[in-house]
């Protein structure tokens, strides 16, 4: 079940079998939940963290007036909130945006983890660092990218992220979201997302019909949005 | 996709754009609860695209947008001139 976290992790680091099955033990159950449920609320004191084994989730922040962004989203694979394990209460929330399927790890069996297995805790740390550079990312598209290299971006960004857990399928992936959800993630209205995917559309780039997006043009997409993969950290190297 | 079905009970607006980059047709749609809130979804749309022009330096207050019901029948249309208020210009 966990075969799409063991693909990202191994991408980065060699995951010895010993600590494989230490990651495979510290599941405590699956878990079964609908889209839009908002799982991990903002301030809420957790015992477990959530390991995405299907579907597509988010941390998002809002405002009183109901204006929502989402600050990353996360594929197959992803911890949602590998932090919660050291900041126990989260200052967002965590949102299914389609139907998942999640591996519940508690927050004691990390902590075995982390006293037994100093090179798998050594990797599970990149991977929260690996959130952070998403992060930093992100807050370059949202302050200074442009609407169309915003949205370019984003698709860069997941066409390389749902690759390495096998999801991608050449330049063509699945992405279940509305233009609702993508003006949340890019910090745009849902017609000016509209009017963007059209222009990407029109030259050529990338069309996203239908929760699927197909990349017409890599090099012309990635030229866009300014796309340098080096922020998700894809070199195999010793942790 | 998954929300619209959840809340059927709204009707669904669509919100399509024309300008001088021609019509943008929204196959999505939104479900908001009355014509009003769906003015105030297209007025602030609008913004939002002027706001993207504005950092380049180029406004087209030219465009409009379509708001249209399910059967595609139009239900308002709302200028790209009607979402802001411009003061000290030409005068």
């Amino acid at each position: 079940m966990i075969d799409k976290h063991m693909l990202k992790l191994r991408a980065r680091d060699d995951i010895s079998e010993p600590e494989e099955r230490a990651l495979r033990a510290a599941v405590a159950e699956y878990r079964d939940v609908p889209a839009d449920m908002t799982i991990v609320r903002e301030g809420q004191l957790l015992s477990v963290s959530l390991l995405l084994i299907e579907g597509l989730m988010c941390r998002y922040k809002d405002l009183r007036d109901g204006q929502r962004q989402i600050t990353e989203l996360h594929v197959a694979g992803d911890f949602a909130d590998l932090h919660s394990f050291t900041l126990k209460r989260l200052d967002h929330n965590i949102l299914t945006m389609t139907p998942c399927r999640l591996a519940i790890v508690p927050h004691a069996a990390l902590t075995e983890i982390t006293e037994l297995h100093p090179h798998l805790t050594r990797v599970l740390w990149f991977s929260t660092n690996l959130d952070a550079a998403i992060h930093r990312e992100w807050e370059l598209s949202l302050g200074r990218r442009s609407a169309a290299a915003r949205a370019a971006h984003l698709f860069c960004e997941l066409h390389a992220r749902l690759g390495i857990v096998e999801l991608a399928n050449g330049n063509d992936f699945e992405l279940p979201l509305t233009q609702i959800d993508l003006a949340e993630c890019l910090g745009l209205t849902p017609v000016h997302v509209n009017r963007t995917l059209k222009e990407l559309r029109e030259n050529g780039l990338v069309s996203f019909r239908s929760g699927q997006v197909s990349i017409k043009n890599l090099s012309g997409l990635q030229k866009l949005a300014e796309f340098n993969p080096s922020y998700l950290y894809l070199d195999k190297i010793a942790r | 996709m998954v929300r619209a079905a959840l809340f059927r009970l709204m009707p669904c607006f669509y919100f399509h754009i024309f300008n001088a980059k021609g019509l943008a047709r929204d196959d999505e749609g939104r479900e908001l609860p009355d014509l009003a809130s769906a003015r105030d979804e297209a007025i602030a749309g609008i913004r939002s695209i002027l706001a993207e022009e504005l950092r380049y330096g180029l406004i087209d207050f030219g465009g409009r947008i379509e708001v249209a019901d399910e059967r595609d029948r139009v239900l308002l249309e709302v200028s790209f001139a009607e979402a802001v208020e411009l003061r000290g210009v030409g005068s």
